[in-house]
């Protein structure tokens, strides 16, 4: 894989037609493509007009998919649930699948399987494409994604340390004394299936975070409009990147010509802007690949 | 025959006090490791209690592998109405 290009914005902005657009070029200069969809709300099976729920080849050199990020979510619980089912024999006749149900509506669970969604989507295409296109949810989401793997490796280091502090002590008492030690409780690193746990979730969130932080691997870009709403949205994008020690690489101006904005693109954001013109027949395949000839500076 | 039953009855006692420095070594031990449990098992499951916490999915993705440290949170929860018998017992007054 060369690259990963995430497509960020406010809703409605164009997100997922500027990601078309460059998907459609990538593929009509023969370079493999791998178009994602994270976006609860999808739109590309709309572009493409066949159901990307699982998938698909869509041109000769270009793959779509719309994940079905609710699928992820329920397997995690489902597996939380037999773990637990295997772990407590005592709750077998508790109904554990009702209870976990609820769970799901946890806060930062949707974050969560987004995150592990995107995660997994990249890794298991990116041997086989040149490059991977992702199209985002809005902006507030999208940076609560992006910031669940540095909260996240924070939290498992930290835990991490402690645990180990933890099965030291253990250790220590079983060597003097036995007896003081349950025979179930693990003494060792490698017996303890809690450590095991946290190295498996540390692999995960490392992966991402490596992934966000190779600037040559990956791309952000963020698409708005002449309006002030996208533009001051856009600017949010850009301090919550810093904010985590990332940057955006392009700013794509979709719809040029419907709007009017007091300021420059240049000034507001020092990053190359690509504009894009306002087009009727956006759904189009030509049209997209056309204009994403405007995109290929992201590629080079 | 005397000194034979003698020379046992002083190795068993001896037994029995062997016993109890091994007990009198680790008790401070013991004592820190369930407080460490114990913090470990409050600060992963937190968010269950209304404290700042590591994401959701963490403490989901632990809960099958922490019934112990349940245990010892519940264990040192009947206590907590008692900390000054706690202080003493550790201060073995």
């Amino acid at each position: 894989m060369k690259r990963v290009i995430f497509f960020l914005g406010k809703g409605g902005v164009g997100k997922t037609t500027s990601s078309a657009a460059l998907s459609f070029y990538l593929s009509s200069q023969k370079k493999d493509t791998y178009w994602v969809s994270i976006d609860p709300a999808h739109n590309i099976s709309d572009i493409v007009k066949e159901d990307l729920r699982e998938k698909r080849q869509i041109e000769e050199h270009l793959f779509a998919e719309e994940v079905d990020v609710e699928a992820y979510l329920q397997n995690f619980l489902k597996e939380t649930t037999k773990k637990m089912k295997e772990t407590y024999k005592y709750l077998q006749i508790v109904n554990l699948e009702s209870m976990f149900d609820i769970l799901k509506h946890s806060p930062g669970m949707e974050e969560y399987s987004m995150m592990y969604a995107l995660k997994e989507k990249i890794e298991s295409n990116m041997n086989n494409f040149e490059y991977i296109v992702v199209d985002t949810p809005p902006t507030g989401l999208m940076l609560k994604i992006i910031s669940l793997p540095f909260s996240s490796k924070m939290w498992i280091e930290k835990l991490i340390t402690w645990r180990k502090k933890i099965i030291d002590r253990r250790a220590a008492i079983a060597n003097i004394n036995p007896k003081k030690i349950d025979s179930d409780v693990a003494i060792t690193e490698e017996d303890d299936k809690v450590l095991k746990e946290l190295g498996y979730q540390s692999k995960h969130v490392t992966f991402m975070v490596e992934l966000l932080r190779n600037k040559n691997q990956s791309k952000m870009v963020v698409v708005l409009n002449e309006d002030e709403m996208s533009l001051s949205e856009s600017l949010k994008i850009k301090e919550g990147l810093e904010d985590l020690g990332l940057s955006l690489d392009f700013v794509v101006l979709n719809k040029e010509g419907l709007g009017k904005i007091k300021y420059s693109l240049e000034d507001k954001f020092s990053l190359p802007i690509i504009r894009m013109p306002y087009t009727k027949n956006a759904m189009d395949k030509t049209t997209l690949s056309n204009l994403g000839q405007r995109l290929s500076v992201i590629v080079n | 025959m005397l000194l034979k039953k003698a020379l046992k009855g002083v190795l068993k006692n001896f037994g029995y006090f062997w016993e109890g420095f091994k007990d009198e070594s680790t008790s401070a031990l013991e004592m820190e490791l369930s407080e460490m449990e114990n913090a470990f098992g409050l600060i992963v499951f937190s968010s269950l209690i209304g404290m700042p916490s590591p994401p959701s999915f963490l403490g989901m993705a632990l809960l099958p592998y922490m019934e112990h440290e349940i245990k010892v949170m519940i264990y040192k929860s009947e206590d907590l109405d008692d900390k000054l018998a706690n202080f003493f017992d550790l201060s073995d007054i």
